[in-house]
């Protein structure tokens, strides 16, 4: 598995359950690559920032000095 | 943002915000806009963003302020939007291909798919302080706004409207492994602009 299948991976992870396989192969990927292992803790965060958005829009708005 | 337990004018903050025509026309041309992409049908975005604020009309009272009430018209839109599509899902035939191929994002990988120097993804270290930044929000709409139509259409189904992936691909008419291919190409673009505009800045974030 190299990065971009490892990607595809994390990303249908957020979809699915992987398969014990599918699993295994990226666990062994994210032992060796911190990049992917930031990518995962990204899209993680992608999705709560999306759900934060959704239901408090009003963030964008604030004076930034306060 | 006022504290909702404490006492505020209730409705000086929604006649304060429908007497702005800048504001209330700003906030009527985003919401039109994510009501066409999700749609794809300017009548019916043009009716649901109506009834949005026709909705909104009969909760007036309870808003804090313009923030509260752009946050309370926008989760009509959005929950209007959510019945819209998961209707379609009900006669919806099997999925056709996508129309609108997804443009694969250039020089996130080399040949052999390891991730470009330039593209690899650094640590964000904790980010979710930025969630409180007004700046940071400016920069997540921008970055949401540049992903390509298709992508930024069943992104925003999937994590915005919060369809689950069997309701999307039969109210979109696609394939799962297409919406697999178009929801991984918005997570790069979308992470990657984050770490190019934000997370990447010089300036010392908490």
């Amino acid at each position: 598995m190299n990065c971009h299948d490892a990607t595809r991976t994390m990303s249908e992870e957020q979809e699915r359950s992987l398969t014990l396989g599918e699993q295994v192969g990226l666990n062994v990927h994210l032992a060796a690559c911190p990049p992917c292992r930031n990518f995962r803790r990204q899209i993680a965060f992608l999705r709560e920032s999306m759900r934060a958005y959704a239901r408090h829009p009003e963030a964008d708005e604030r004076d930034p000095s306060q | 943002m006022a504290n909702p337990d404490t006492p505020v004018d209730d409705t000086s903050g929604a006649a304060e915000a429908l007497n702005d025509p800048q504001f209330v026309e700003d906030l009527r041309r985003r919401m039109l806009r994510f009501a066409t992409l999700q749609l794809s049908d300017p009548h019916l975005a043009e009716d649901a963003v109506q009834e949005a604020f026709i909705g909104a009309l009969r909760g007036s009272g309870s808003f804090a302020g313009r923030a509260a009430y752009r946050s309370w018209v926008f989760g009509i839109l959005r929950h209007k939007i959510a019945d819209q599509l998961r209707a379609r899902t009900r006669y919806a035939t099997a999925p056709v291909e996508d129309a609108e191929p997804d443009p694969t994002p250039d020089g996130f990988f080399e040949q052999d798919g390891h991730w470009t120097d330039d593209a690899a993804p650094a640590d964000w270290g904790d980010p979710h302080a930025s969630l409180r930044e007004a700046h940071f929000w400016r920069v997540f709409e921008a970055c949401l706004d540049h992903l390509p139509g298709q992508q930024a259409r069943v992104f925003m189904m999937r994590e915005f409207v919060e369809l689950e992936s069997p309701e999307i691909c039969s109210a979109v008419g696609i394939s799962t492994s297409n919406l697999n291919v178009s929801l991984h190409r918005a997570r790069l673009r979308l992470r990657s602009c984050l770490q190019q505009h934000w997370f990447g800045e010089e300036s010392p974030r908490p």
